[in-house]
C-alpha cells in the first residue's frame, strides 16, 4: 500500500501514468463525440437542402446543391446512422456509470454482499447469495430432463463459489446446499460426493454436517466403499475440543466397521486384503481413543504379526500394541477399583484382591503372573489408594514424549521469537506467556498441541502428574530417562526383533 | 423400390443443405469443448466430459431432425416438383415413407459421424469408452426416428415455419411428460378433471425420456457394466410403435391433401 501512495516509487509511476492515459482517452473521446455529433447534423441538414432532383420539371439545373441530389439518400443514411451510433454510445455511458463496466459488476455485487454481512444482518446477505443458486428440480426442468449435465453445472459453479468465496474472505454456508442439489440431481456421482466432501471437510468447521452429507450419498450409493471410507476419515482428525475425542472416535471406527463389512462382501483378493489391513489399522488406532482397548490391542496384536508387511510397520504396530494393552490393563483395574469403592467406601489399600479376581479371569491380555502388575511396557502399574487411581506408568511416558515435544516447540518457536531470542525464566513465566498468546483470536492452538498439552494448555505439569523439570539455559523441559524412546519400547523390539 | 428410390433423392437433397454441415460442425466443436470444461472442474472431468459429448450428440441431431425434415414435403408442394413424383406409378404412401426413409438416413448418418467424433475423441483422451455409451446413442437414434416421423407429420400438413416450432414443442415436451403426470397428481384435490385430461396428455404425447438413458450410461460406464437389454426391448418398442402411429396419422392427412 505505502508504493501507491508514495510518489518516489515505481509503482506510483506507473500508476499515474495509467490515470493520465484515461483521462486523456476520455478528453478525446468527448471531442469524437461531438465531432461525430455535429458531423451527423450537417449530414442530416445537407439531406434536407439537397433538392431530390438534380433537374427541374423544364429539365434546367437546380444550381449546385442539385449536383449532389444522387447522393442525397446516402447521406441521409449515414447521417441517421451515425446519430443513431452515438445516442447508442450516449446511453452505453449512462449504463456504465449507475452500473459499471461489466467486469466491475461481479466486484459490485460482492461489495455489496460483503457490506450486507457486516450489518449483521444474515438473513439477507444469505438472501442476496441464493438468489442466483437454482434448487434441483428447476434445473431439471430447464435442462429438459437432463439431470446429469445439471449436476456437471451445478457442480462446476460450486468451484466457483468456493474461489469467490474464498476471495472474499466469507464464510461457505451455501457450499453444502451446492452439493446436496449436485446430488439431488445426479445421485450415483460418487466421485463428485467423495470430492465435495472433502472440499467440504476442509472449509466447513461442522464435522456432523459434512457426516450428514456423506450418509445422503451412501445411502443412495449402499455398495460404494469409499464413501464410508471417507466419513470416517472425516473424524481421523482429532478435534480442537478434546471432549469431543471420544465422540469422533466413535464415528470413525463406526464407519470404517461398515467399510469392512461392505469388503468382506467383495470376492477376495490381494487388493481387497490390503485395503481391509489399512482400514483395520485405522480402526485399531481409533478403538484407542474410544476406550475399546481390548478390540485395538487385538487388531494390533494381529498387524504386528502379519509376515506380509515390513518390519518397520510391524514394529510401530508394536509399539502401538504396548499402548493398547497398557491402557487395557489400567482399565480393567481401574474398573475394578471402582467397582471396589462403591461397595467399600473407600478404595483398595492394595492391587493385591483385585489381581487375584482378575487372574480367574480368561483374558488373554490380562495374564499376571506377579503380585505387582506391570504393564505392556514393562513398568509396574501406578496405583494411589488416597486417590484410587490407576495409571500406567509406560502410556504416561510415552504421552510425556509428546508433550515435551510441543513444550520445547512453543519456547523455541513462539516464546523466544517474541522474547528477543530469550528462553522464559521458569514455567510460570511460560505458562503465562501461553495463556495470554494462544487466546488471540488467530492464535488458537492446533489439535496437536491440545491433544498433547490438553485443553487447559498446561505447560507446568507434565503427564505424570508431577512438574516438568525445566532447563532454564537450555530453554528445554527435561524427561525422565523412561522416556528415552529405546528404553520405553524395548518390549516392542522383543515382540518384533531387528533381525 | 419406389420408396427407396425417393429416400436416396431426400438424402442426396439433404446433404446439400447447408444447415446440416452449420450444425455438424456445431456439434463437434461442442464435444471438443466438452475437454475443457472438465479440466476446469475439481474431479469427474471424464464424466462431464462424456455428459456434455452425448448431451451435444442429442441436441444436434434432434436439431438436424426438425430443420431439415419440417421443411420436406412443403419444399416438393411448393416448388410443384411433387407432381413429377405423383405423376409416375407412386402411391402417396410410398412418397412420404421415402421422404422419411430418406431423412432417416441423414439423421443415422449424422448421429454416426457425431458418435465417431465423440467416441474416438473420448479413447483419445483416456476417457473410457463402454457399451453402456453405443447403448446410449442408440436409443438417441431411436428417439430421432420419432422425432423425424414427428417432422413429417406437420411438414405434411403445415408451412415450414409452424412445422418447426410445433416440432420443437414436442421435442421439448416430450422430454418432460413425466412432470405432466406430476403436475396433474398436483391438483387432483382441486381439479380432477384437469389430473385426467394432463393424464390424457401424457399418454398421448410421445414419451421420449423413455430413450435418455444417458445419465444411466455414464454411471454404467463407471461401473463398467451394460444397461438391462429388458429396458432397452422396451424403449426400441415403444419407438417403433410410436414413430408408425405417426406416420400412419402423417399419411391419413396427406392422403386427403388437395396441392
Amino acid at each position: 500500500m505505502q508504493g501507491i501512495t508514495d510518489p518516489t516509487t515505481l509503482e506510483f509511476l506507473e500508476r499515474q501514468q495509467r490515470a493520465d492515459f484515461w483521462n486523456n482517452a476520455a478528453q478525446w473521446g468527448y471531442t469524437a463525440w461531438y465531432i461525430g455529433f455535429a458531423f451527423a447534423v450537417l449530414l442530416l441538414l445537407l439531406y434536407v437542402i439537397i433538392p431530390s432532383e438534380s433537374y427541374d420539371e423544364v429539365l434546367r439545373p437546380r444550381g449546385f446543391l442539385g449536383r449532389f441530389s444522387r447522393f442525397r439518400a446516402s447521406i441521409m443514411h449515414f447521417g441517421a446512422v451515425l446519430l443513431l451510433v452515438l445516442c447508442a454510445i450516449t446511453q452505453q455511458t449512462q449504463v456504465d456509470q449507475t452500473r459499471g463496466f461489466a467486469a466491475d459488476q461481479d466486484k459490485r455485487y460482492e461489495a455489496e454482499i460483503k457490506k450486507l454481512t457486516a450489518t449483521g444482518n444474515r438473513e439477507a446477505a444469505m438472501k442476496a447469495q441464493y438468489m442466483y443458486l437454482p434448487n434441483g428440480n428447476s434445473l431439471l426442468y430447464i435442462s429438459l430432463g437432463n439431470p446429469s449435465i445439471a449436476a456437471d453445472y451445478m457442480w462446476l459453479t460450486s468451484q466457483q463459489y468456493v474461489v469467490n468465496s474464498q476471495r472474499r474472505g466469507q464464510k461457505f454456508e451455501m457450499l453444502l446446499r451446492f452439493y446436496n442439489t449436485v446430488m439431488e440431481l445426479d445421485p450415483h456421482w460418487t466421485e463428485a460426493a467423495i470430492n465435495g466432501g472433502k472440499v467440504l471437510s476442509a472449509l466447513e468447521p461442522n464435522r456432523y454436517a459434512v457426516e450428514k452429507f456423506y450418509s445422503g450419498a451412501i445411502f443412495d450409493n449402499p455398495g460404494n466403499i469409499d464413501l464410508p471410507y471417507e466419513a470416517g476419515r472425516l473424524f481421523v482428525v482429532p478435534p480442537l475440543n478434546l471432549e469431543l475425542r471420544k465422540e469422533y472416535a466413535k464415528h470413525a471406527t463406526d464407519w470404517f466397521s461398515l467399510v469392512i463389512d461392505l469388503l468382506n462382501k467383495r470376492p477376495q483378493s490381494k487388493e481387497r486384503d490390503s485395503r481391509i489391513k489399512g482400514v483395520r489399522d485405522l480402526i485399531g488406532r481409533m478403538a484407542v481413543e474410544t476406550d475399546a482397548y481390548g478390540l485395538a490391542a487385538e487388531l494390533l496384536w494381529d498387524d504386528m504379526h502379519d509376515q506380509n508387511v515390513s518390519k518397520a510397520l510391524r514394529q510401530m504396530y508394536a509399539r502401538d500394541w504396548l499402548n493398547a494393552r497398557s491402557l487395557l490393563i489400567a482399565s480393567a483395574l481401574q474398573k475394578r477399583v471402582d467397582e471396589y469403592r462403591a461397595s467399600h467406601f473407600f478404595a483398595p489399600l492394595h492391587l493385591g484382591s483385585i489381581i487375584q479376581s482378575l487372574k480367574s479371569e480368561k483374558n488373554l491380555f490380562l495374564d499376571f503372573d506377579h503380585e505387582t502388575p506391570k504393564d505392556a511396557f514393562g513398568f509396574a502399574i501406578k496405583y494411589d489408594p488416597r486417590t484410587g487411581k490407576v495409571a500406567s506408568h509406560g502410556v504416561q511416558a510415552k504421552l510425556a514424549i509428546q508433550a515435551a515435544a510441543i513444550v520445547n516447540s512453543i519456547i523455541a518457536t513462539t516464546y523466544m521469537q517474541y522474547n528477543s531470542g530469550a528462553p522464559p525464566k521458569d514455567l510460570v513465566e511460560l505458562q503465562q506467556f501461553v495463556d495470554k498468546f494462544f487466546s488471540i483470536q488467530g492464535n488458537e492452538p492446533t489439535s496437536a498441541i491440545t491433544n498433547a498439552i490438553g485443553m487447559e494448555l498446561n505447560v507446568i505439569v507434565s503427564p505424570f502428574g508431577t512438574p516438568w523439570k525445566y532447563n532454564a539455559t537450555t530453554g528445554k523441559v527435561e524427561t525422565p530417562p523412561e522416556c528415552n524412546p529405546k528404553t520405553l519400547f524395548r518390549n516392542a523390539d522383543l515382540l518384533v526383533p531387528d533381525n | 423400390m419406389i420408396v427407396g428410390a425417393i429416400a436416396m433423392n431426400t438424402f442426396r437433397e439433404a446433404v446439400r443443405d447447408k444447415i446440416l454441415y452449420v450444425l455438424l460442425a456445431f456439434g463437434v466443436l461442442m464435444i471438443l469443448v466438452s475437454r475443457a470444461i472438465g479440466w476446469v472442474s475439481y474431479g469427474g472431468s471424464e464424466k462431464i466430459m462424456t455428459d456434455v459429448g452425448l448431451t451435444a450428440i442429442w441436441i444436434f441431431s434432434g436439431m438436424v431432425s426438425i430443420f431439415i425434415g419440417t421443411g420436406l414435403i412443403y419444399k416438393e408442394i411448393d416448388k410443384r416438383t411433387i407432381y413429377t413424383i405423383l405423376a409416375k406409378p407412386a402411391q402417396r404412401w410410398q412418397f412420404l415413407a421415402g421422404k422419411y426413409l430418406g431423412l432417416l438416413i441423414t439423421t443415422l448418418v449424422n448421429l454416426v459421424f457425431l458418435s465417431t467424433a465423440f467416441l474416438l475423441y473420448l479413447w483419445i483422451c483416456g476417457a473410457p469408452v463402454t457399451i453402456a455409451l453405443l447403448q446410449a446413442l442408440f436409443l438417441t437414434f431411436i428417439e430421432m426416428m420419432v422425432v423425424t416421423a414427428i417432422a413429417i407429420f406437420f411438414s405434411s400438413a403445415s408451412t415450414p415455419i409452424l412445422s418447426a416450432i410445433f416440432t420443437t414443442i414436442i421435442f421439448f415436451t416430450g422430454q418432460m411428460t413425466k412432470w405432466v403426470v406430476e403436475l396433474g397428481a398436483s391438483v387432483k384435490q382441486t381439479a380432477p378433471w384437469v389430473e385426467k385430461i394432463l393424464y390424457a396428455c401424457y399418454l398421448f404425447l410421445p414419451n421420449l425420456h423413455n430413450f435418455n438413458i444417458r445419465q444411466q450410461a455414464v454411471l454404467a460406464t463407471q461401473e463398467n457394466v451394460m444397461i438391462a437389454s429388458s429396458e432397452m426391448f422396451n424403449c426400441v418398442m415403444y419407438g417403433l410403435a410410436y414413430t408408425m402411429a405417426v406416420l400412419l396419422a402423417a399419411h391419413l392427412i396427406f392422403r386427403r391433401r388437395n396441392f
